[in-house]
């Protein structure tokens, strides 16, 4: 299995090594148990490993508590919400002065668009979007707390079909080479053979974030594009447009596509097997609801890993001195443990784990998710 | 202090509205424990909501106003107050896009952001956009009708209902598409039906729908700018006895219209069996908004999202939790929907709108 991932300064420094890792199996660090939909009587298990500590950024020293409490706003990719907001959370940052105003917003927005009036800092969802803010607006990331990797949530019922579309590979994963094979044909749920009891006429499509306002979105185009692409990472230019126009081609059945998404696993949580068969979110997401919010997982929920592994590092983009110190707060060990615990986040240090880098160049990318976006 | 009202006439006509008996509010987050058995029972500790009083000001929905005892109950328990503005939800994107809606707003709150997402400029102008509650825009008809054309047995497909209206087989009501979601929500369903691609409505699609469009348009003998002036139209033409035989409409519009139907009258809901578009009622800041806006926003939100006030919301307005882990209402079990997509562009909702209402090509 290849692991594709978005750290673009690691990358940088040896972009051309795209390693058949095995990132599962590797770790058995700790396994998820999917709930199983009571018209089933079998168990989907989802191992999941960790990053080594070494493909995170060094941290600067953690902050000194302060007794005075200052409010400071931080518009941060919205599927960290939670975890901002968690009780824990609010405690430690208050240790250090600071009450949190989170602002769910998309990354790609944050990278593109929003301006820093008013934010002591960004929180992006990935290094590349990261990237892009801080050319945009001069600035420098401050701290790379955690990650988390791209899957797909989907449902117990809905396996035999994926397997026999072979969407779903023998090792259980999202085949995105098989998926974006299957979506361009407009194959139909109800044409699906074997399918007796799931009577959506949809095309089976992933519902997916939009790539140029989103992290998520925008990571599964670059990992759509390396597979397009034969397994290279676009280095040219001139090679978007003929991959990009595949890609579209898939997400133009979609409609319109959501901004956020946080958005999206709420709408996988709320609307079900009916309302929202295929759905690409963070693992942290599925994870942490599980943790989190015991019972609000439904039942017959599954998250499947993806064949090629897109780890999304969350990234710290300070604008004063308040931001930084938020950045740096997110490295103190409550912080990590509430991350990796309680959220599913992967932290420096819980483990080995393979890693490789690879998007295209910030150039290359921005050209790539504005062309497959329909 | 109750919910500010800005139109009077919204004011008397929703008076009646709630004469229909809402159920008692259950108990509220900080005056009662979560308990696992009703909610998404949450392990950390009881979140806090107060802070400095604020009024902010929302351009929302007109059906929002069946949230007041929830408004009246969040700014005892967040200090805000919501004063809200009722309008059409397209009518109110417009607004937003046309940078009307930064200058006399804080937030907007609408049923859908279907339409303000497809301008940049629209997206660009909201930030913290926070689903509330959700209902899928259906059919509901009177159950006599209901009964001649068998759908309470098998429900038709959007298709199907835009070839029996255009058959002269019902007449409806629905909101202006061109002013609020639910009706082009209603529109985006046929035309996606007609095409029968399972995918996302395309401009080059509509062309082959426009006859059916076209003759479903003649059965329209009701509208309304918004679905909250809607519902009460329809409800008082049921008690005079010269309602439309069916209406298109929110899930939670139309169950209240079912429970105050009188009993010579009553009503069925239909659940297309090819799926709906979702309202889910995102609320959002305005980037214009100040600072102490923000924090009102932020603590209102926080309360609106908390499992026991989506349980309210649930039972004072019919619609749908957007936390999961809620056990849904009676009336709202066993009505999961397939979802269709809405349209990736404005030109080809545009030009649905203008097909719809006779007029293409003076969009």
């Amino acid at each position: 299995m290849v692991v594709l991932g978005t750290r673009l300064r690691r990358w940088r420094s040896q972009r051309t090594s795209i390693k058949k890792g095995a990132r599962l199996g590797i770790l058995g660090a700790i396994v998820i148990t999917t709930l199983t939909a009571s018209c089933s009587g079998s168990t989907t298990s989802v191992p999941i490993s960790f990053p080594a500590s070494s493909q995170f950024r060094s941290h600067s020293a953690t902050p000194r508590p302060s007794p005075s409490l200052k409010t400071i706003q931080v518009a941060a990719g919205s599927e960290d919400l939670p975890f901002l907001q968690d009780p824990t959370a609010v405690g430690e940052f208050k240790r250090y002065g600071l009450n949190v105003e989170a602002i769910p917003y998309g990354s790609g927005q944050l990278a593109f668009n929003e301006p820093t009036a008013g934010y002591s800092a960004f929180f992006l969802s990935s290094t590349v979007f990261a990237e892009m803010a801080e050319a945009r607006l001069g600035t420098s990331a401050v701290s790379e707390p955690f990650s988390t990797p791209l899957v797909v949530l989907t449902w117990q019922p809905l396996i035999p079909l994926l397997q026999t579309l072979g969407i779903v590979n023998g090792s259980g994963q999202f085949d995105i080479g098989k998926y974006l094979d299957v979506a361009s044909k407009g194959v139909r749920w109800t044409g699906t053979r074997g399918n007796t009891f799931y009577h959506n006429s949809a095309r089976v499509l992933l519902r997916m974030t939009n790539p140029t306002e989103s992290d998520s979105g925008a990571m599964f185009v670059a990992a759509a594009s390396y597979v397009l692409n034969k397994g290279n990472v676009l280095t040219g230019i001139s090679q978007v447009q003929p991959i990009a126009s595949q890609i579209a081609n898939v997400l133009r059945g979609l409609g319109e596509l959501q901004p956020t998404t946080y958005l999206l696993f709420q709408q996988y949580l709320t609307e079900g097997v009916k309302g929202a068969p295929l759905v690409l979110g963070y693992q942290s997401e599925f994870v942490g609801e599980q943790r989190s919010s015991p019972g609000k997982i439904p039942r017959g929920a599954v998250m499947l890993q993806l064949n090629f592994t897109v780890d999304c590092i969350h990234t710290v983009v300070p604008f004063n001195d308040d931001g930084r110190t938020f950045g740096t707060v997110l490295n103190d060990p409550v912080m990590q443990k509430l991350a990796s615990g309680k959220y599913g986040f992967l932290v420096p240090g819980s483990g080995g784990g393979a890693g490789n880098i690879s998007v295209p160049e910030p150039d290359i990318m921005k050209a790539l998710i504005y062309d497959a976006t329909p | 202090m109750p919910l500010r009202r800005t139109l009077t006439g919204l004011l008397l006509m929703l008076a009646a509205t709630s004469c229909t008996g809402h159920p008692p509010l259950p108990p509220t987050p900080h005056t009662s424990p979560v308990s696992p058995t009703t909610s998404a029972a949450h392990a950390s500790p009881a979140p806090t909501f107060s802070g400095p009083a604020y009024t902010l000001k929302v351009l929302g929905s007109s059906e929002l106003e069946d949230m007041q005892p929830i408004l009246r109950q969040a700014e005892t328990a967040t200090g805000v107050t919501v004063a809200l503005t009722p309008i059409g939800s397209l009518a109110g994107a417009k607004a937003v896009i046309g940078g009307a809606a930064a200058k006399g707003y804080d937030a907007v709150w609408f049923a859908s952001d279907n339409y303000i997402d497809l301008y940049p400029e629209g997206l660009g102008s909201l930030k913290g956009t926070t689903q509330i509650m959700s209902s899928p825009v259906i059919l509901g008809m009177r159950t006599s009708v209901a009964d001649r054309l068998g759908w309470n047995r098998n429900p038709p497909t959007w298709a199907e209902i835009a070839a029996a209206a255009a058959r002269n087989e019902f007449t409806f009501g629905m909101t202006n598409p061109s002013m609020s979601n639910s009706g082009l929500s209603a529109l985006v369903a046929v035309a996606t039906s007609i095409a029968g691609t399972g995918a996302a409505l395309q401009a080059s699609e509509i062309a082959q729908a426009a006859p059916e469009l076209g003759g479903m348009s003649r059965q329209q003998v009701l509208t309304r700018p918004t679905s909250g002036y809607l519902t009460q139209a329809y409800l008082n033409d049921l008690r005079s006895g010269h309602a439309p035989d069916a209406l298109i409409d929110y899930e939670s519009q139309l169950l209240t219209i079912k429970a105050a139907a009188p009993p010579g009258n009553p009503i069925t809901l239909i659940y297309p069996s090819d799926g709906a578009l979702d309202a889910t009622y995102p609320l959002s800041l305005l980037v214009s908004a100040r600072p102490a806006a923000r924090d009102a926003f932020l603590r209102l939100t926080k309360y609106l999202t908390t499992p026991q006030v989506q349980q309210q919301i649930m039972q004072l307005t019919q619609r749908r939790p957007i936390l999961s882990g809620i056990p849904l209402t009676e009336g709202l079990t066993g009505h999961e929907l397939y979802q269709l997509p809405f349209p990736a562009t404005v030109g080809t909702v545009q030009y649905l709108i203008d097909i719809y209402n006779g007029t293409p090509g003076r969009g």
